[in-house]
Parts: structure tokens; C-alpha cells; sequence
């Protein structure tokens, strides 16, 4: 049994007697149970909520053409985005959770599904709030948030196994999500239609994006006689 | 022409078709046995009592360690008996500690639910080492 005392940390090399009893009592603690599931349900879901998406992306433009009182080319404010563009915006960030989670599990080669669950969470809720510190009058908060986005976007890379393709995959939706706060937040003039077209857009490249890794990862379960 | 191509209407009309058939797409390979198969982790009966605790780590390693600064200032002969003792001592010890844990009845409080349930599980024990679970 060693010990070895670093500046800020200390290791403890244990004899392999002890080693071994603590591996079993730890292994004995937290009896682990490995499952094969399948991501369908989410799939399909989020597969829906592009489709919800898309169909009410139509219906508040073609609402927006009908009222005279609200113009395509007025600019966005906070109060259009907590009344006539709430839905709309919620199911976008919804949207991109549910596509970060299958992205997570599917990039990862064994998965818990609370820590996928936190993670999609966090990357959706830490861009969400770089793209909302545009409405915030301190200056300071979007260079935070926005590091503090890109430091979880490459930690996703980092941890998860990801495969060239879905790696790929992974590194494009950075990007196209970088270009989206970018429009969002640096570009000046937010009229309501590139409001509404830029959340558009970003779904269909994300949704490419899904479909590619979706068809790398997809397995045949036919099994005959069944 | 001041409207960027990704806004007219021909586009938008484009991207709106295309969730419909992403969505079309999704429906068809499932519903045609292609799934997305992943391996989850997850943790059952989680039971901390079984583990050894830091605290009684650090125990064992002074002692142990005191233990070996006796033997630096013994001649070789008599060490390898005192290797022996300290050896035995170690063996001692983790045994004492596995055998003053396997109670006969064992409660599971599960506080992640929120809900404070307790679920009880009843080790009769059949012989030693092995476990009932009723």
C-alpha cells in the first residue's frame, strides 16, 4: 500500500488484497444491470415534433399574412416571443432536445439514460439561454453563456465514442447551432419572418443531420418466423 | 433581389415538405423492423452498506503502514515471519468487516423516488454465503 501526495491531490495505490475487497463491495453495492433498448419511441417523437414544427410554422405565417396589424417585416420583440410566437418557439427548443438525447445515446457506446437525459437538457437550456441574453441588458452574460455552451458542446464530442459519421454529425449540428446564434444573437434587424425562417431552417439542417445518423445507426430486427 | 433564397416562398414550401417526409421516412423503417437498438446502464437495488467506507480504508492503511516501519528496523529473517502476521492481520480484518455485514434482513430505503419508500427484502440465510431472496 502506497500513498502518493501531490500539490492538490492525494492517490492511494491500495495492495491488491484490499484493492480487490473494495472493487467487490463497491461492485456488490451497485449492482449494475446492462439492458438492450430501443430509441423508437424518442425517434418517432422527435420525428412528430419536426412535423408539428413545420405545420405550425405554416399556420403562423399564414396567420401573420391574414392580420393586417402585424407585419412580416416589424421587428421581433420579447412580447411577440411570450404571445403569438410562444408555442412555436417552445416546440423548436423541444425539438432540439429530443435530437440531442438520440444523438447522446446513439453516439455513446453504453448509456444511462438520466445522464443522456441531463446532458441533452443542458446543451438545449445552455443555448437557449445564449440566444435569450440578447434580450438581457448585461453585456457580460452573452460571452458567459456562450462559452459556457460551446464548453459543453465539445465536452459532448470529448466523452461520447462517436463513430466518423456521427462524430460528423455531431460537429455539423455545432455549427449550424453556432450560425443560429449567431443570426440570433450578433446580426441586428430581427424581423419576425427571419425569426420564425432561421428556427425553420436550423430544424431541417438538425433534422438532416438526425437522418444521416439515424440510417448509420439503424438496425434490421426481422426475425423470420416470428 | 433583397430576399435571401432561404426565405422565399418556393423554399419555405420545400422545407415544409421535407418534415413531412422526414417524418414519413421514420414511420416506414420502424414500422418495417429497422430500430435503433442501444445498451443502457442502469443501477438496481442500490445498497451502500456493502461498501467499505474511506474512513476504515485509512484505518487499515496506518495501521498497515505502521505495521511495516516496525519491520524496516528488523533483520531479514525475522521479517518475512512479521510479512506473515501482517498478511494475516489484513485477512483478519477485511473478513471480520465482510462477515459483520451480512445481516439477515436488509432494508433498501430508496430516497431518489422522492416518495420515501422502503422496500424490504428478507435474506434467510440458508447457508453461509448464500442468500434467500423472498
Amino acid at each position: 500500500m502506497c500513498l502518493r501526495q501531490g500539490l492538490f491531490d492525494a492517490d492511494i495505490v491500495l495492495s491488491p488484497t484490499i484493492q480487490d475487497f473494495v472493487s467487490t463491495s463497491i461492485s456488490e453495492a451497485f449492482p449494475w444491470r446492462l439492458n438492450i433498448d430501443s430509441l423508437d419511441l424518442v425517434a418517432i417523437l422527435y420525428s412528430m415534433g419536426v412535423l408539428c414544427y413545420g405545420v405550425l410554422y405554416h399556420a403562423t405565417t399564414e396567420k401573420m399574412r391574414r392580420n393586417d396589424d402585424v407585419s412580416e417585416d416589424s421587428m421581433v420583440t420579447p412580447a411577440h416571443i411570450n404571445n403569438d410566437f410562444l408555442l412555436s418557439d417552445i416546440f423548436f427548443w423541444l425539438v432540439l432536445f429530443l435530437l440531442m438525447f438520440v444523438l447522446i445515446e446513439l453516439a455513446s457506446s453504453i448509456s444511462s439514460v438520466a445522464l443522456s437525459v441531463l446532458c441533452a437538457c443542458n446543451y438545449t437550456l445552455l443555448l437557449y439561454l445564449a440566444c435569450a441574453a440578447s434580450y438581457c441588458p448585461i453585456e457580460i452574460v452573452k460571452p458567459i453563456t456562450l462559452f459556457m455552451w460551446s464548453v459543453h458542446a465539445v465536452l459532448l464530442l470529448v466523452v461520447t465514442d462517436a463513430s466518423v459519421l456521427d462524430g460528423s454529425c455531431l460537429i455539423f449540428i455545432d455549427i449550424t447551432l453556432a450560425i443560429f446564434y449567431y443570426i440570433n444573437v450578433v446580426e441586428k434587424d430581427m424581423t419576425i419572418i427571419k425569426f420564425l425562417n432561421v428556427r425553420l431552417w436550423a430544424t431541417v439542417m438538425l433534422n438532416f443531420c438526425f437522418i444521416m445518423v439515424y440510417v448509420n445507426n439503424v438496425l434490421c430486427i426481422d426475425i423470420p418466423g416470428t | 433581389m433583397g430576399v435571401p433564397a432561404l426565405g422565399s416562398r418556393f423554399a419555405i414550401k420545400m422545407a415544409t415538405y421535407y418534415t413531412i417526409l422526414q417524418s414519413m421516412f421514420i414511420f416506414g423503417c420502424i414500422s418495417c423492423q429497422y430500430r435503433l437498438m442501444v445498451y443502457h446502464v442502469s443501477f438496481t437495488h442500490v445498497d451502500i452498506t456493502k461498501m467499505m467506507p474511506l474512513r476504515k480504508i485509512w484505518d487499515i492503511f496506518t495501521q498497515m503502514s505502521h505495521t511495516s516501519s516496525k519491520q524496516d528496523s528488523i533483520d531479514n529473517k525475522t521479517a518475512g515471519v512479521f510479512l506473515l502476521d501482517s498478511e494475516r492481520q489484513l485477512n483478519q480484518l477485511l473478513s471480520s468487516y465482510k462477515s459483520g455485514h451480512t445481516v439477515p434482513i436488509h432494508v433498501y430505503k430508496v430516497l431518489a423516488y422522492r416518495t420515501y419508500l422502503q422496500s424490504v427484502v428478507l435474506c434467510a440465510h440458508a447457508r453461509p454465503g448464500r442468500n434467500t431472496r423472498l
